[in-house]
């Protein structure tokens, strides 16, 4: 049976992966920019699939 | 017999405690997705037999263990996909050639596009991606003008790619 530290295991061994650091980075430069951009009326990155069509306002 | 020892709201809990410790806008953003949650069709029997039910659109918010597979699946564009969709376009651009002019050209030459003569180059050559953050249009400055898309080792994707699987499995409650 699962416990929850075998969860918080698995959790660390995706969210501590080498690969991570670099797939943060990407978002915190690329992604916040893809939002900021769309908050200015700038449907160009969403569309280029930078914003996840759930975060799309009205 | 349950094959957990913790609930679907348990394991959430988890997941986005620790995500926020790790990346705080990566754990908005995932919030964000779970928060907006779905929609569903709700169908008002009508009162009067000689008119049909009325069926409307309702918005719902997820389950527990509808919201850790939304998670997951975010988790699993960030760490896995992004890292393909990088490969695949420096695989695409290797095979790309760059034509460069062959003949010095000076500007009160008149030129004739069609017949400016070029040498191509590049073709195989893994060649620098970068996204550009800081837009021609705009005023303010950005930190870096451009972010660099570097490739990752297949490996390490693979591994991600594990890791996930072995979440969904540690997340599917269907048989409890």
């Amino acid at each position: 049976m699962a416990t929850l530290q075998d969860l918080e295991t698995a959790i660390d061994a995706l969210l501590d992966h080498p690969l991570g650091d670099s797939q943060y980075q990407l978002n915190r430069r690329v992604e916040a920019k893809a939002y900021e951009a769309y908050d200015g009326n700038v449907p160009g990155n969403c569309c280029l699939g930078l914003a996840p069509a759930g975060r799309l306002r009205p | 017999m349950p094959r957990h020892e913790y609930s679907p709201q348990q394991a959430l809990e988890v997941l986005m405690m620790k995500l926020r410790a790790r990346d705080e806008l990566l754990s908005d953003q995932i919030q964000a997705a779970i928060d907006v949650g779905k929609d569903v069709s709700e169908t008002e029997p009508s009162t009067d037999r000689r008119k049909k039910d009325r069926v409307y659109r309702k918005t719902v918010r997820f389950s527990h263990e509808e919201a850790l597979q939304i998670a997951l699946s975010a988790l699993q564009a960030y760490f896995v996909e992004q890292p393909l969709f990088v490969a695949s376009a420096s695989d695409n651009l290797a095979q790309a050639t760059v034509g460069v002019p062959t003949l010095q050209r000076f500007r009160h030459q008149s030129h004739n596009e069609d017949s400016e003569p070029v040498s191509l180059k590049g073709q195989g050559e893994e060649k620098t991606i970068v996204i550009e953050t800081q837009t021609e249009t705009q005023l303010s400055k950005t930190a870096e003008e451009t972010v660099p898309l570097k490739r990752v080792a297949k490996e390490q994707i693979e591994e991600q790619r594990h890791n996930i699987k072995n979440l969904r499995e540690m997340t599917d409650f269907s048989e409890d």
